[in-house]
């Protein structure tokens, strides 16, 4: 079987009822496509970061140094038909270096705004642990609000803002850690890592190409302006049966009482949780959210939470899994 | 109803169901492990232990923690119940809710309920509750099943610890009756001049309102077991009806536990032929009266010491119907007597060592008594017993005759090798009732001048009284002090389910011995075959021991029939899981039959259930569709198939789990009909059937694993 195919007989039947949701799931694999295209035998990896999107969430890449991961970046602007920026954090990075200033502008005698690289669809904060944490403050509130205020006048940003932020977990020198707050802002938290053989083989043969074709595969969209955000709202609308949103609260409920963890999961994670689940579950072509799709995001999004290291997480949140029963009883009417 | 005539039983309706709803309990709590069975189960419980508490008289009761715990049961129930209630409770919007239709022959279903209730009621009484609460009388009907009768049923109230006659007291309704009574009313209504001053007996007075009571109803007498007269009587045509006396073949009868000797005399010397009664000693015991529960009692002045070797103390109730002696009929060791009302000790004397009677010719009848008495436990006896020569003179008599010496040698022959006490005692009791034969009708002659001699070395057979005679001599011989004793015997054959009670009747007259052990114990024995003594209360663990043996003896009895149970029990034992599983399949497909249509949720159910019994259980943080296709992974390996046959298989499977998953967790399944689903189902029952579980068990060891080493469902591992 080739890496980035499925097997349709595996697949559960497509539930899209509309046309829009067919249409919608086609574009997503397209963006899938060219994602794998772009960071080889990395699927997973792509399947998470296209649930984030599409949870409207932001991500956490936490890796070494030219591991794909502005690849990915671009690649995914490319896709949404966005733009992207790329912001290196350094200590002396100022949080007008990244919302933008205002500027005298000499011939027409007024305050001019140049926004900053914010202002974009798909922005890459690289090493934000680099940055201080007032210039982390101004990102994560934007993050979390989608709007700047710069000399008291607010900016909103795009509909399709979506950040992915990295840092190198072996760098340690001359580096401020994101606060559990802050963390609590990204969705998931993710780790490339090292591509297999056969898939680095790959990737030198892929970046072999002329200077054409080079540009030809960077430069179309797949999604026109707003479809995202039509995707966003579909995947909104995936049903959660009440037993299954108890299944998170126990989750949620296990992580708190857990004594190898400080602060569980908050309730703002919780949601971000749910909104993951339906995520998955949406481009697993389902319309409701399954026990299975709470627990494939179950790691990236617990390991932003939870204050320990990232072996021990691992073995952790699989404690967690396993100590919840999943439930196998029917989901009762809708009480709200 | 339908039950009470299956069984063709007399039990009770009430009797029924609280049996009907302790067995449905037992049932539920065996299930009470999935979460749908455990309110019903806690609920039905909670009726049928409080229920059965409230019915224990807590008066005469030895546990007074009883009452508190099922209190305390009864309270923690209700919160649980409670608690599980509130946990479950959804409020629900109106736009939201389901209106489920219902099929359009319920109103049906109330049909046989109403129209009995429109049919003309039969002398007054509706068709309807005729069986459901059964009586007995009011008209010329009386049911057999009766628990309470009204005006001239059958069947009266056989009572509790009270064997209650007809009448608001025990032996009450003397008024309308010209026989000595213990009651009398004191009133000028009444002739009291009736009685001669020869004839005039001791009476004890009433209260007041047991005499108006007494006044204001007729009452025959009855003396069948029971009988009760409905001071209620249903208005109707005036009928001149005379009450009649109901007459019972019965002497006395009695409750209690059986087989019971009544003693009613005893004697000591014995001539050869002769037996004389015992006298009274110079110094007998004080009799005092006690009151223990509002109801008193003669005490006997039993001294009891720190190791005795009695059972404990168990009373049974006798009701004199056709008995003339003034003498209480009592078991052995008796150490209490109660009479309603009788709360004079000088109403009774001593009559023997041991028996006691009342101050009068005789017992009237109809009296009730209740005799409490304690029973030597033999198994608590010494070992060796030398007292016989400390005892009193009269019980060791024996004389120096041949035919005494062949007696003694007789004795010494059967007890060779015993050991000085019980076991000797036993060795000569067990040769008696094992080489002599009861025959009735057999008399000594009296030629040889020795009955007892004639009795155990010519005739071999005789009566009762030989045998009683026999072991007494024999007894004496070894110079353990015995005597005779006669008078009557309850046979547990005679017992009546319906009442409770054992009558009595004239060919129940029995004579036996008494050994005294251990300087202070009389014990009954019982050297006629065909009898037997009543045993001291069996422990828990003695009666399923007892019951074991009982069980063993009939399987040496029956070796074939015994053998082949065994072995189907052996082989339902060891495929226990597999015949279950075979049952759990058969539910399945019936009830798709019933509804035409397979049930997802309840195949996905069965193949959990499954998977349980082979040993191959659903990790709790594992979801059915990952286990399921985590197996069904492993049944594809195990047979070794290709890569097409994989697919075909996953095909199978994936509709089937699909359906699980959108009942399980798609809310607007519930709005949606459901699809046939035979196809998947059966294919699911196929693909996860038992042997394939069974052959991945048994091969495979690594079937569970840590959480986060459990391969993802295939879905979500083509995306990688």
């Amino acid at each position: 079987m080739n890496a980035g195919t499925k097997n349709p007989a595996t697949q559960p039947p497509s539930l899209a009822a509309t046309a829009d949701d067919a249409n919608g799931l086609k574009k997503i694999e397209q963006i899938r496509v060219r994602l794998e295209d772009a960071l080889k035998g990395k699927q997973d990896v792509i399947q998470q970061v296209l649930v984030c999107l599409l949870a409207r969430g932001h991500l956490l890449l936490e890796d070494r140094p030219g591991l794909g991961k502005t690849t990915l970046a671009k690649a995914l602007a490319s896709s949404v038909g966005g733009r992207f920026s790329r912001l290196q954090c350094t200590p002396d990075l100022l949080p007008s270096d990244i919302t933008g200033f205002s500027i005298f502008n000499a011939e027409t005698r007024q305050f001019e705004f140049r926004a900053g690289p914010i202002f974009s669809e798909v922005l890459l904060a690289d090493e934000i642990n680099r940055a201080t944490p007032r210039t982390q403050s101004a990102l994560l509130e934007a993050m979390a609000e989608r709007q700047v205020t710069v000399d008291g006048k607010q900016h909103q940003l795009s509909n399709d803002f979506f950040v992915m932020a990295t840092q190198n977990p072996h760098e340690q020198h001359g580096t401020y850690p994101l606060p559990e707050a802050q963390l609590d802002r990204f969705t998931m938290k993710l780790s490339v890592g090292y591509p297999a053989a056969d898939y680095e083989t790959a990737m030198l043969a892929a970046s072999v190409k002329t200077e054409l074709e080079t540009k030809e595969s960077i430069s179309s969209a797949i999604l026109a302006a707003g479809e995202l955000e039509q995707i966003q709202d579909l995947v909104t609308q995936t049903r959660v049966g009440n037993n299954v949103q108890r299944y998170l609260v126990a989750l949620a409920t296990a992580s708190r009482n857990h004594t190898d963890i400080d602060a569980g999961l908050s309730p703002r994670g919780l949601l971000l949780w749910q909104r993951a689940a339906q995520a998955t579950a949406h481009l697993a072509g389902r319309d409701f959210v399954t026990p299975d799709d709470v627990q494939q995001v179950a790691f990236p999004v617990l390991a932003v939470r939870l204050d320990v290291e990232a072996a021990d997480s691992r073995n952790l949140i699989g404690q967690l899994l396993e100590s919840v029963e999943v439930p196998t009883e029917p989901t009762q009417q809708d009480s709200f | 109803m339908l039950l009470r005539f299956s069984l063709e039983a007399p039990y009770l309706m009430d009797s029924l169901l609280l049996t009907l709803l302790r067995n449905v309990m037992i049932g539920l709590a065996t299930v009470a492990h999935h979460p749908l069975n455990q309110g019903p189960s806690v609920a039905l419980s909670t009726f049928v232990f409080v229920f059965a508490s409230a019915c224990f008289d807590a008066s005469i009761t030895t546990l007074p923690w009883c009452t508190a715990l099922s209190v305390a049961f009864a309270i923690t129930s209700i919160i649980w119940l409670g608690a599980r209630y509130w946990e479950r409770l959804h409020i629900t919007l109106t736009s939201k809710v389901v209106q489920r239709k219902r099929p359009w022959w319920t109103p049906a279903l109330a049909i046989p309920l109403v129209l009995p209730l429109l049919f003309p009621a039969a002398r007054g009484r509706l068709i309807a509750t005729e069986g459901w609460l059964p009586t007995s009388g009011g008209g010329d009907d009386a049911s057999s099943m009766a628990r309470d009768g009204i005006g001239n049923g059958d069947l009266l109230v056989a009572g509790l610890d009270n064997i209650r006659s007809f009448a608001p007291i025990e032996n009450a309704p003397f008024a309308a009756s010209h026989d000595p009574t213990l009651y009398d009313v004191f009133d000028d209504s009444y002739n009291e001049n009736f009685f001669s001053k020869n004839k005039r007996q001791k009476v004890i007075s009433l209260a007041p309102e047991i005499r108006a009571l007494a006044e204001n109803h007729r009452m025959a007498k009855s003396k069948k077991g029971s009988r009760e007269f409905s001071t209620v009587r249903r208005p109707g045509k005036a009928k001149s009806q005379t009450l009649s006396n109901i007459d019972s073949d019965a002497l006395i009868y009695v409750r209690g536990r059986l087989p019971l000797h009544l003693k009613l005399e005893s004697f000591d010397i014995y001539d050869g032929v002769e037996w004389s009664a015992e006298p009274l000693p110079e110094k007998l015991p004080e009799l005092t009266l006690d009151t223990v529960a509002d109801r008193p009692w003669l005490r006997l002045g039993v001294q009891t010491k720190p190791d005795d070797p009695h059972a404990a103390p168990e009373i049974h109730s006798i009701k004199v119907i056709n008995l003339k002696t003034n003498r209480v009929p009592a078991p052995i060791q008796l150490t209490g007597v109660s009479i309603d009302q009788l709360n004079r000790a000088d109403f009774f004397r001593w009559e023997q060592p041991e028996v006691v009677g009342v101050d009068r010719d005789s017992l009237p009848e109809l009296t009730t008594l209740h005799v409490q008495s304690r029973l030597v436990d033999v198994r608590k006896l010494k070992e060796r017993d030398y007292s016989g020569i400390f005892s009193p003179q009269q019980y060791r008599q024996f004389d120096d005759g041949e035919a005494s010496y062949r007696i003694r040698r007789l004795a010494q022959r059967w007890t060779f090798g015993k050991q000085k006490g019980w076991e000797q005692i036993d060795a000569i009791i067990k040769h008696l009732r094992d080489e002599y034969t009861l025959d009735n009708t057999a008399r000594a002659t009296g030629d040889t001048g020795h009955t007892v001699s004639e009795f155990l070395f010519e005739t071999k057979r005789g009566p009762d009284y030989l045998f009683a005679t026999s072991a007494v001599w024999l007894l004496r011989s070894l110079e353990y002090p015995a005597r005779f004793v006669s008078g009557f015997y309850a046979k547990p054959d005679r017992y009546e389910a319906r009442t409770g009670l054992t009558p009595i009747l004239s060919e129940d007259v029995h004579c036996w011995a008494e050994v005294l052990v251990q300087k202070d114990y009389w014990v009954t024995l019982e050297p006629s075959p065909g009898y037997a003594v009543l045993l001291p209360p069996l422990s828990l663990t003695e009666r399923i021991a007892g019951i074991l043996n009982l069980a063993y003896a009939r399987l040496l009895r029956h070796p074939f029939t015994s053998s082949v149970l065994m072995l189907l029990l052996v082989i339902g034992f060891v495929f226990r899981r597999r015949i279950l599983d075979l049952g759990d399949v058969s539910i399945l497909r019936i009830r798709a039959l019933i509804s035409r249509n397979y049930s997802a949720l309840n195949t996905m159910r069965t193949i959990e259930r499954r998977c349980q019994r082979v040993g191959l259980p659903r990790p709790r943080g594992v979801s059915p569709r990952r286990w399921l296709e985590h197996l069904a992974d492993a049944i594809h390996r195990q047979t070794q198939h290709t890569q097409h046959i994989e697919s075909s298989h996953r095909h199978a499977a994936e509709p089937f789990i699909c359906s699980v998953e959108r009942h399980l967790y798609d809310p607007a399944v519930l709005y949606t009909n459901d699809q046939p689903i035979r196809s998947p189902c059966v294919a699911a029952l196929n693909m996860w059937s038992w042997r394939n579980l069974a052959a991945i068990h048994r091969t495979s060891g690594q079937i569970t694993q840590p959480h986060h080493l459990f391969p993802h469902p295939h879905h979500q591992r083509d995306q990688k």
